[in-house]
Order: structure tokens, then C-alpha cells, then sequence
């Protein structure tokens, strides 16, 4: 199965849309929210209250919302919340 | 300096309070002197000695419990938090998971976490929102297959506890500390009580010194200057409160000795502290325009407020 490897935008928090248009809403909903693997620092996300998608598509983006571990180390994640 | 970044007791004691002499100091802590502790802390929680385990600091303790309990636990942490132990849970290459507080709100979906066989530490009031972040109900599912440590370090404050459940649930663990309410953060003395099946894999040792467990006895016995402060602390923080806001902050309601603040004042901390003034600057580690400020005596905070007007008032740049 196909995997994505994303890191958001620093300040605004967004993974997918508006700054980040690479990846289309329809290969979001080939790929599913369990193939997404986000990784960061934690200074970068750990300054941001919240994650954002806006792929155009609203059903892709409500199925990608709600809450996400995000890498930020060897055996370390950070559970954040992705909004619409 | 006036230093309101830690959450200290800002009420000095009275020297004539403690009784301790030099005596004896070329002499290991005894078990009875332990003992005798542990009777006053019997006391002071309603739980049972065999409940009850001292040591230097909250994060000794907790990292107790990470050496005997970590075999194949993943440990959930909050961001922010203040605590050392988790350097010492990744030499144990511990997994670990930390959950993003975020406003208005600042509260956990414990239930949407999905959170299993891990050992959770929840600082409750929260460090350094001052919310609870726990309640009853959340907490007895999760004690269902995880260990959950709840830091009640500001329990004086909040006077809100999980202890009368330490007797009923075996992986129940409450941390306490007399850093804050009891003034002596000096001592760094911590208490927790644990449930069975956490205690029975502990050594209960004396880990603090003669000094420290000598003077922390008198002061969980004598608590009138705990009482008096913790009174003292809570009138202050509602002048605190008010005069924040009145200068523009937003100020989040808070069950601690400290208290949360946002505003969009720029570098405010870096302002203060070129003011001998500091306070928590969250900004650094977690969100920008955050703030933490202990609540001082209210000749500090005084001080504060009037460096914060003439702040404040050559505007927010």
C-alpha cells in the first residue's frame, strides 16, 4: 500500500492545501488517513495548536480530521488535532 | 529580581518554626524517622503507610515507577510539560506519546485517544494552563489496562484530589510535593501515593535526607503556614487575575498557584526579565503569546503590574 511521508508548513500547520497543493484530494482518498505518516521537529509542531487540511474535496478532508500522531523523534510522536 | 517563573511559595518561613538541629547528621536516616513521616502523611491524605513512598522530587518518583513498570508500556505525556523524567524514559527506550494542549479549550478526548498498556502521567491542576484535566469517570476507564500517575502538585490550590481511590485501584499513582504550598521548594520533598499493584514492585527506602525529612515531619504535622499561604495565594492570584485583564489579557481560569495568560505584547518575557522580573515564557516551547505567572506576595505582584502598564502602554510592538 502506498504511503505519504508529510511534514506540515511551520506557523499555519497545514498538511495538505493552500501551501502545500503536491498531493491532489483524489490520491488523499486512494491513500487513506492510515497510510499518512507526518513527521516534524517538535519546536515546529509543538507551536502550533493544531493541524490543517484544505484539499478542495470536503469529504477527503473530514475523513483526515480529528486527532493524528505526528513523528518527532526515535520511538517519540505527538498526538495532534487536524481541523478542516 | 522578582521571580515568578516557578511556581514557588513566594511566603518565606519563620526560622523559629523548624526544630532541626545539626545532631546526628554523621548518622543515615533511620526507619523510625521514616516511619514518622510517613504516619503524618497518613494523616495529612487518608491513606494507608503502605501506600505512601517519599523521595527528592516528583520526577525521582515517577521515574521509580518507569524502572519497575516499563517493560512493554508506552509512555503519554502532555505538551507542554516541565518534567525531567522523560530523558530518563527514553534511556529506558521507552515509547513515548505526548498530547498537544490547544486553546480555547485545553482539554483531552481521553476516550478518543485510544490510549492502552501505557503508563500516563496527567499533571492535575494542569502546569501550565491551572485547568483540570481529568475526572472521575475518564480517569477509571483508563485505569482499566494503563497506569496513571496524576501529579497533584497544586493540590493545596485546587483542593480537588484522586487519593481516596489510591486504596481501591492497583494502578493508581497520585505525586505530591511540598515544593509549592508547604514552602519548601528548597527541600525538593515529594510524596506519592500508589496502589497495590504498583507498590509491591517498590522499595520503600529513605531517599531524602535527614534535613529534608526532619523539617518536611514539622510541616505536615504544623500546617498553619501551609494554610495561611495557600489562603494568602488565592486572594492574591483573584487581584492578579483582574489586574491582567484590565491591562488587556486574556487570563484562563486556573485551579493553581500560577496563573495563564495570553496577550499579543511581543517579547513581554524578554521585557520583564530586562525589568528583573520573570515569568514562564511558553512561547519558547509551546505556543506564542503564552505566558505562565506564579503568584506572588502582593508587593511582587504589584511590581509586575505596574512594569506591565508602562508596557503596555508604549503599546504592543
Amino acid at each position: 500500500m502506498a504511503k505519504i511521508i508529510v511534514t506540515p508548513i511551520g506557523g499555519n500547520g497545514f498538511i495538505f492545501g493552500r501551501g502545500s497543493r503536491q498531493i491532489s484530494s483524489e490520491v488523499l482518498k486512494k491513500v487513506g488517513k492510515e497510510n499518512i505518516i507526518i513527521v516534524s521537529t517538535i519546536d515546529k509542531v509543538g507551536s502550533l495548536e493544531c493541524l490543517r487540511i484544505d484539499s478542495g474535496d470536503y469529504e477527503v478532508d473530514e475523513s483526515i480530521k480529528g486527532s493524528i500522531d505526528v513523528i518527532i523523534d526515535y520511538k517519540e510522536e505527538i498526538i495532534m488535532e487536524v481541523v478542516c | 529580581l522578582i521571580d515568578l517563573s516557578a511556581n514557588e511559595s513566594p511566603y518565606e518561613h519563620m526560622e523559629k518554626e523548624f526544630k532541626f538541629t545539626n545532631k546526628e547528621l554523621n548518622r543515615y536516616v533511620s526507619h523510625t524517622e521514616l516511619e514518622a513521616m510517613l504516619k503524618e502523611l497518613s494523616a495529612y491524605t487518608g491513606c494507608g503507610q503502605k501506600h505512601i513512598f517519599v523521595g527528592p522530587g516528583t520526577d525521582y518518583l515517577i521515574q521509580k515507577i518507569l524502572l519497575n513498570n516499563f517493560m512493554d508500556r508506552s509512555l503519554v505525556i502532555l505538551n507542554p510539560n516541565f518534567y525531567g523524567f522523560t530523558a530518563f524514559a527514553k534511556k529506558l527506550n521507552m515509547k513515548i506519546k505526548r498530547i498537544q494542549l490547544k486553546p480555547p479549550e485545553f482539554k483531552i478526548d481521553w476516550a478518543g485517544m485510544g490510549i492502552e498498556k501505557s503508563i500516563i502521567v496527567v499533571d492535575n491542576p494542569n502546569n501550565p494552563t491551572g485547568k483540570p484535566m481529568i475526572d472521575k469517570d475518564e480517569l477509571e476507564k483508563l485505569l482499566v489496562d494503563n497506569i496513571v500517575i496524576i501529579d497533584e502538585a497544586g493540590f493545596e490550590y485546587s483542593d480537588s484530589t484522586f487519593a481516596d481511590m489510591v486504596k481501591d485501584c492497583g494502578n493508581l499513582c497520585i505525586t505530591r510535593t511540598l515544593d509549592k504550598a508547604f514552602g519548601l521548594a528548597g527541600l525538593k520533598v515529594a510524596y506519592m501515593l500508589v496502589g497495590q499493584a504498583i507498590s509491591e514492585k517498590l522499595n520503600k527506602g529513605a531517599d531524602i535526607n535527614r534535613p529534608a525529612l526532619t523539617i518536611s515531619t514539622e510541616a505536615i504535622r504544623n500546617r498553619q503556614y501551609m494554610l495561611d499561604t495557600v489562603s494568602n495565594t488565592l486572594a492574591e492570584k483573584r487581584i492578579l487575575s483582574k489586574e491582567l485583564e484590565k491591562l488587556g489579557f486574556k487570563v484562563y481560569e486556573s485551579q493553581a498557584n500560577y496563573l495563564m495568560a495570553y496577550t499579543e505584547v511581543k517579547d513581554l518575557g524578554l521585557k520583564l526579565k530586562s525589568k528583573e522580573i520573570l515569568i514562564g515564557d511558553l512561547s519558547e516551547t509551546w505556543l506564542r503569546g503564552y505566558y505562565r505567572i506564579s503568584v506572588g506576595n502582593g508587593k511582587e505582584n504589584a511590581a509586575l503590574i505596574n512594569e506591565l502598564k508602562a508596557i503596555t502602554i508604549t503599546g504592543t510592538q
